[in-house]
C-alpha cells in the first residue's frame, strides 16, 4: 500500500506524470467550482427567494470572512480568496475521504508542502503589498538585527510544520483506517473514520487560521507602530 | 520519496487556478449579493423610518386638524348660541315695544272714544238743561219779573263804578253809531225812558238810544255802545253754567 498518492501514477510521459494527487486535486477542484457555478447562478438578494445551496455557500463564506476578520483585526475581502480557498479545499478533500478509494490529495506531503509554500510566498506577497518592501523587510531586523537569521529560520520551519502537520494528520488518518479495517473490519473503522472527519475539519480549519496568523503579522506590525504614532501625537 | 517536486509545482498550480476560479465564482458573486441583501435591507429600514417619520407627521397633523376642527366647531356652537340669545333679546325689546305701542294706542283709542263720548254727553245735558231752563223761564216770565229784570239793570247802570263810567263816555264820545238796548221782552215806555234818563246821566249825553227785541237774551236786558256792552240777563248765567258743567262734569264722570 502506497503511503502518498504520488505513487499511484497513472500516466507518464518523461519528467511530466499524472498521479492520483494531481487527479484527486483535480476532482476536488471540479467539484467545488462546479458547485460554485451552479450556485452563483441562481443567486439572489431577495431574502424570501434564497436557495438552499445559496444559504449553505453564504454560511461558510460568512464564517471564513468573520474568522479572518477575527483573527487579523483588519479588512478581510483581501485576504478572502487565499484563506478561504485553503479551507474550503483542505475541508473538503479531508471531508472526501470517508469515500472508500477517495484518496484525499491532503494526504500527499507533496500537496501540504505546495500549499505551505503557496502560504510561505503569500505571506511576503501580502505584507510588501501592505507594506512596501522596506517596511517588509525591516521585520527580519525585529527586535534588532542579531534576530536576522532566526527570523529567516522561523520562516523557513513554519511552513514546513505546516506541510508536515497537516500531511501527518491525514495521512495517519487514512492509514489508519487502512490498517484497522486488515486487523477489525466491522464497526470500529467506521468509528475512526467519523474521527477522522472531525480531525480532517479541524486540520483544514488549523491550516487557514495559521496562514491567517502568519499573513496578519505581516500585515500589522506598520499599522501598530502607525497608531502608536498617531496615539503619541494626541498625548502630546 | 514522499516529495515530489513535480506534484508540488503542479498542486501550487493547481491551487493558485483554485483560488482565481472560486473567487470568481464563489467570494465576489456570493459576497456582492450579500452586499446587494444589505443595502437592500438598509433601504427598507431607512424606507421604513421614513414612512414611519411621514406616518407620525400625517398623524400629528390630523390631530391638529381634529383640534382646529373641534375649536371651530366649538366657537361655531357659541357663536350661534349668542347670536340666538342676542335675536331673541332683540325680538323680545320689539315685542315688548309693539305691546307698548299697541298699549299706546289702544289708550289712545279709548281716552278718545272716552273724551268724545263725555263731549257728546256733556253737550247733550247741557243742552237738555239749557232747553228745560230756557223753557221754564220764559213759561214763568210775566210782566212782573219784566219789571224786577228792569229794575235790576237800571240799578246796575246807576251803580256803576266811576271809573267804568268814565271809561264808557269816553268811547261812546268818540264812536258815531247810536247806542243799542235790546232786550228780551218789549221794554214798556216807562222803563225806556227810565233807561235812558240813567244812561244819559251816567254816560250817553244826548246821544240816541234804540230799542230792540231778541229772545235770545233769555229774561234779560243788554246796552251795546262802540265796542262795549252792558247786560243782566238770565243767558249769562247759563252761559256760565255751561263753562262750569263743561269743565267739571268730565272729570266727574271719568272717576
Amino acid at each position: 500500500m502506497e503511503i502518498s498518492p504520488d505513487g499511484i501514477i497513472y500516466w507518464q510521459s518523461g519528467w511530466f506524470k499524472i498521479n492520483a494527487t494531481i487527479v484527486y486535486t483535480w476532482v476536488v477542484m471540479a467539484l467545488l467550482v462546479l458547485f460554485s457555478v451552479y450556485v452563483s447562478r441562481k443567486l439572489t438578494s431577495d431574502p424570501k427567494k434564497i436557495t438552499r445551496a445559496q444559504n449553505i455557500l453564504e454560511i461558510v463564506v460568512i464564517n471564513v470572512r468573520n474568522q479572518i476578520r477575527e483573527v487579523s483585526q483588519q479588512n478581510p475581502d483581501r485576504f478572502m480568496a487565499f484563506i478561504g480557498t485553503l479551507f474550503i479545499f483542505i475541508a473538503v478533500s479531508n471531508l472526501l475521504g470517508v469515500i472508500p478509494g477517495f484518496r484525499p490529495p491532503t494526504g500527499s506531503l507533496s500537496t501540504t508542502t505546495a500549499l505551505a509554500i503557496s502560504v510561505f510566498i503569500a505571506v511576503p506577497f501580502f505584507g510588501i503589498a501592505s507594506r512596501g518592501l522596506g517596511g517588509y523587510l525591516k521585520q527580519y531586523l525585529q527586535p534588532s538585527a542579531i534576530m536576522l537569521p532566526f527570523n529567516i529560520i522561523g520562516d523557513f520551519s513554519r511552513t514546513l510544520a505546516l506541510a508536515v502537520r497537516l500531511f501527518g494528520n491525514v495521512m495517519s488518518g487514512t492509514m489508519l483506517v487502512a490498517i484497522l479495517l486488515a486487523i477489525i473490519p466491522f464497526v470500529f473503522p467506521i468509528i475512526m473514520q467519523a474521527f477522522g472527519m472531525l480531525t480532517g475539519f479541524i486540520q483544514a480549519y488549523i491550516f487557514a487560521v495559521l496562514a491567517m496568523v502568519y499573513i496578519a503579522s505581516a500585515t500589522t506590525i506598520q499599522e501598530k507602530k502607525l497608531n502608536q504614532a498617531v496615539e503619541k501625537e494626541d498625548e502630546e | 520519496m514522499l516529495i515530489d517536486w513535480f506534484t508540488i509545482i503542479a498542486q501550487i498550480f493547481n491551487f493558485i487556478v483554485l483560488v482565481l476560479l472560486l473567487r470568481k465564482f464563489l467570494y465576489r458573486p456570493i459576497l456582492k449579493v450579500m452586499q446587494d441583501r444589505e443595502d437592500r435591507i438598509r433601504n427598507q429600514l431607512t424606507e421604513a423610518e421614513e414612512k414611519q417619520q411621514k406616518a407620525k407627521e400625517q398623524i400629528s397633523l390630523y390631530q391638529q386638524k381634529n383640534q382646529n376642527w373641534e375649536q371651530e366647531h366649538q366657537d361655531l356652537l357659541l357663536e350661534a348660541k349668542h347670536e340666538i340669545e342676542n335675536n331673541r333679546k332683540k325680538m323680545m325689546v320689539k315685542v315688548r315695544q309693539e305691546i307698548d305701542e299697541h298699549q299706546t294706542h289702544w289708550q289712545q283709542a279709548v281716552d278718545r272714544e272716552k273724551k268724545e263720548f263725555l263731549d257728546s254727553l256733556r253737550k247733550k245735558i247741557s243742552q237738555q238743561t239749557f232747553t228745560a231752563v230756557r223753557r221754564v223761564l220764559n213759561e214763568l216770565a210775566d210782566v212782573e219779573l219784566e219789571a224786577h229784570i228792569s229794575k235790576v239793570f237800571i240799578d246796575r247802570l246807576q251803580n256803576m263804578e266811576q271809573e267804568q263810567v268814565d271809561e264808557y263816555r269816553a268811547a261812546i264820545e268818540k264812536s258815531e253809531g247810536p247806542v243799542l238796548v235790546r232786550s228780551a221782552f218789549d221794554l214798556p215806555q216807562q222803563t225806556r225812558e227810565e233807561i235812558e234818563a240813567v244812561a244819559g246821566k251816567q254816560f250817553l249825553n244826548s246821544k240816541a238810544v234804540n230799542f230792540e227785541v231778541d229772545p235770545d237774551l233769555v229774561c234779560g236786558i243788554e246796552l251795546r255802545a262802540a265796542g262795549y256792552k252792558l247786560v243782566w240777563s238770565l243767558s249769562e248765567y247759563l252761559e256760565r253754567l255751561e263753562d262750569l258743567f263743561e269743565e267739571d262734569l268730565p272729570e266727574r264722570i271719568s272717576e
